[in-house]
């Protein structure tokens, strides 16, 4: 891709490429990531966009191995700092997981142990991967607590989760994942459960995060509001595929692919009073086996005989690539 | 940006300090519940006569236990012997007071209780914990083993290995033990099952714990609450079966009171005496009663479906 040789390599936090990742053997595999390629740079939000079932979550799972009994890495690589994720045993994929690659969740209200105080969780992260004292562990909590913005942070390291709102747990989420400033953030759906101020709070944190300690962050959403404001580049995902990469101010300006387009004219936007939301049809197919043509063509509504045939990401301007043949004005193969 | 976030600031000033949070604390809750309720209240009461009566036994029990009078056997109910001693319960067929006896015969059956719920919930939770959490092919194994304990009946269980080993106090809980073990594995094993998909355990790993922590630190503690509730089954079970197979001589020996060998003795002089075997059944149904009532409400009151 064009932006790969732009980035100067100890830029590069995260170097995804031809990724496949198959829940299931044999015949009735599921490809839930198939030849998935992105970087993500030090200080930069990339976004990852899709319907539910589009292979975002499994993606973000993938690179930290924290795949489903039956899912495996088939093919691709994964370059962290420089250091090949696909072929680390599971004890260094272990030592990386909450030191240099942490993760937040969707739902705040369920991804803290219920039956241990948040500060002792916290202290217990800190402890996984670093070696201090307990004293100093906890002083360290009550520190990451403070910077995430807990009131009253040292009486509250012995509050337990369910005496915190969903957007404190978040925020304690956040200050376990920072216990050990990692490079690489992935935030899987991090506000989908919060309301709108809250989400507000976390997405400017996270802003302010990366910002201030040039953490690269992965932004996994379905809400493309979102990523408008808070992202850098976005990738859209369809089925496993990534159907089309631009910075985030061409996907909006300028959507290249009938699904990106469909996506946008489907939501509303909030400068665009008069707007008609048109509602996409159908959902995103599960591939199994072997592909047949573009996969999201039953949905398309410029899709022709051409469509039968599986379409590669085409450059479309700088740093836009789309998997579509009908992307005007890129007659060359991105591949 | 603190002026943000002022909702979660009022927030912090309205809840009290976090030892007291949440207005009772643990013990208390746990108190008032058992308070309000009979059958709790029922339960607690018998628990607490049978401990007393084991830890207590010599100062509550009027005579000792092994003390024979020949001369003054099988007597009824509140009877006075020719040297003045009072057996409220009568004597048995060796002329040892029954009342002192079924007082000794606690010890038994709560050692033998609380010994084999506590050997049980170790080996269970262990195998039911691991088989749920890396299931696969550990968890074929180790389930197919705990149907192979359950297609055999316990007491011919016992019956054969006590045959095999000779009858000790040591032997008898660590059989009964064994056979209890299942209850607990494949309860612990399901919970662990639906535990192990919630999101904190994904995040936990996702923070780099191992797979032990993750058991012994995000699973266990919470399934914690049924495995209460099967131990406190699991004594009056054991209670149960060490009475049967004291009834069916296999039990521990006839100088030890133990009300599984009362009763076996008892029956004998059933056309005489029934109270001999009846009184030491009564012991053995009121204190199985009394842990299955306060286990049913524990089950109640643990089960996070019926509050709030």
């Amino acid at each position: 891709m064009a932006l790969m040789t732009d980035d100067k390599p100890d830029d590069v936090a995260l170097a995804v490429s031809n990724l496949h990742t198959t829940i299931g053997t044999g015949p009735g595999a599921v490809r839930g990531v198939d030849g998935v390629s992105f970087t993500v740079r030090r200080g930069e939000i990339f976004g990852i966009a899709g319907e539910s079932g589009s292979g975002k979550s499994m993606t973000a799972f993938s690179i930290l191995r924290l795949l489903p009994t039956r899912g495996r890495i088939s093919e691709g690589s994964i370059l962290f700092k420089g250091e090949e994720l696909t072929t680390l045993s599971e004890a260094g994929m272990r030592k990386l997981r909450g030191d240099r690659i942490a993760m937040i969740f969707q739902d705040p209200m369920t991804s803290l142990n219920p039956v241990f105080t948040v500060g002792s969780q916290i202290s217990e992260a800190i402890l996984q991967h670093r070696r201090m004292s307990a004293t100093q562990a906890q002083a360290e909590a009550i520190r990451l607590m403070e910077i995430v913005e807990i009131p009253d942070a040292a009486s509250r390291y012995s509050a337990f989760p369910h005496q915190f709102s969903g957007g404190m747990r978040q925020r304690i989420m956040i200050a376990m994942a920072l216990s050990c400033a990692p490079d690489l953030l992935i935030a899987d759906e991090p506000t989908t459960a919060l309301d709108v101020t809250v989400e507000k709070q976390i997405i400017g944190f996270l802003q302010k995060l990366r910002r201030e300690t040039g953490v690269a962050i992965m932004l996994i959403t379905h809400n493309l509001n979102l990523l408008a404001e808070n992202s850098d580049r976005i990738a859209i995902m369809y089925a496993g595929q990534i159907v089309e990469l631009a910075p985030t101010s061409e996907i909006f300006a300028n959507p290249r692919h009938p699904y990106t387009q469909a996506l946008l004219n489907s939501m509303p936007r909030g400068h665009i009073s008069q707007q008609r939301l048109v509602p996409l049809a159908g959902v995103p197919p599960r591939i199994v086996g072997k592909r047949s043509g573009c996969s999201f063509a039953p949905r398309c509504p410029m899709a022709q005989e051409l469509c039968t045939t599986v379409p590669e990401l085409r450059d479309c301007g700088v740093g836009h690539s789309a998997r579509c043949w009908f992307v005007e004005g890129s007659p060359r193969h991105d591949k | 940006m603190s002026q943000r976030i002022a909702g979660p600031g009022t927030l912090a000033e309205q809840t009290p300090p976090p030892r007291s949070a949440g207005g009772l604390s643990r013990p208390a809750e746990v108190l008032l519940g058992i308070i309000t309720s009979k059958k709790a209240m029922f339960g607690i009461l018998v628990i607490l006569m049978v401990v007393i009566c084991a830890v207590f036994s010599p100062w509550i029990a009027p005579h000792d236990p092994a003390a024979q009078s020949l001369a003054f056997r099988l007597a009824p109910m509140f009877s006075t012997a020719p040297d003045g001693t009072f057996h409220l319960l009568g004597t048995d067929h060796l002329g040892r007071d029954v009342l002192s006896r079924a007082i000794y015969g606690a010890r038994v059956g709560l050692i033998v209780g609380l010994s084999v719920a506590l050997i049980a919930t170790f080996i269970g939770v262990t195998i039911g914990l691991v088989a749920g959490y890396f299931g696969g092919w550990i968890d074929a194994v180790l389930m197919r083993l705990c149907d192979v304990q359950l297609a055999l009946p316990a007491i011919l269980l016992a019956i054969a290995i006590l045959a095999i080993t000779g009858v000790s106090l040591l032997n008898i809980v660590l059989i009964l033990a064994l056979t209890q073990w299942v209850a607990f594995a494949r309860v612990v094993r399901s919970a662990t099952l639906s535990e192990r998909e919630k999101e904190y355990v994904l995040a936990a790993r996702a923070l780099g714990f191992g797979s032990a922590r993750i058991i012994y630190r995000y699973i266990l503690p919470n399934v914690f609450a049924p495995i209460i509730v099967i131990a406190t089954f699991a004594v009056a079970q054991a209670i149960i079966i060490e009475a049967a197979l004291s009834f069916l001589g296999l039990g521990i020996s006839g100088a030890t009171p133990s009300w599984g060998a009362m009763l076996a003795d008892g029956r004998t002089y059933l056309a005489i005496a029934p109270s001999l075997a009846t009184i030491p059944g009564l012991f053995i149904t009121l204190s199985v009663v009394g842990i299955n009532l306060f286990g049913d409400w524990l089950r109640d009151f643990l089960d996070p479906k019926l509050k709030m």
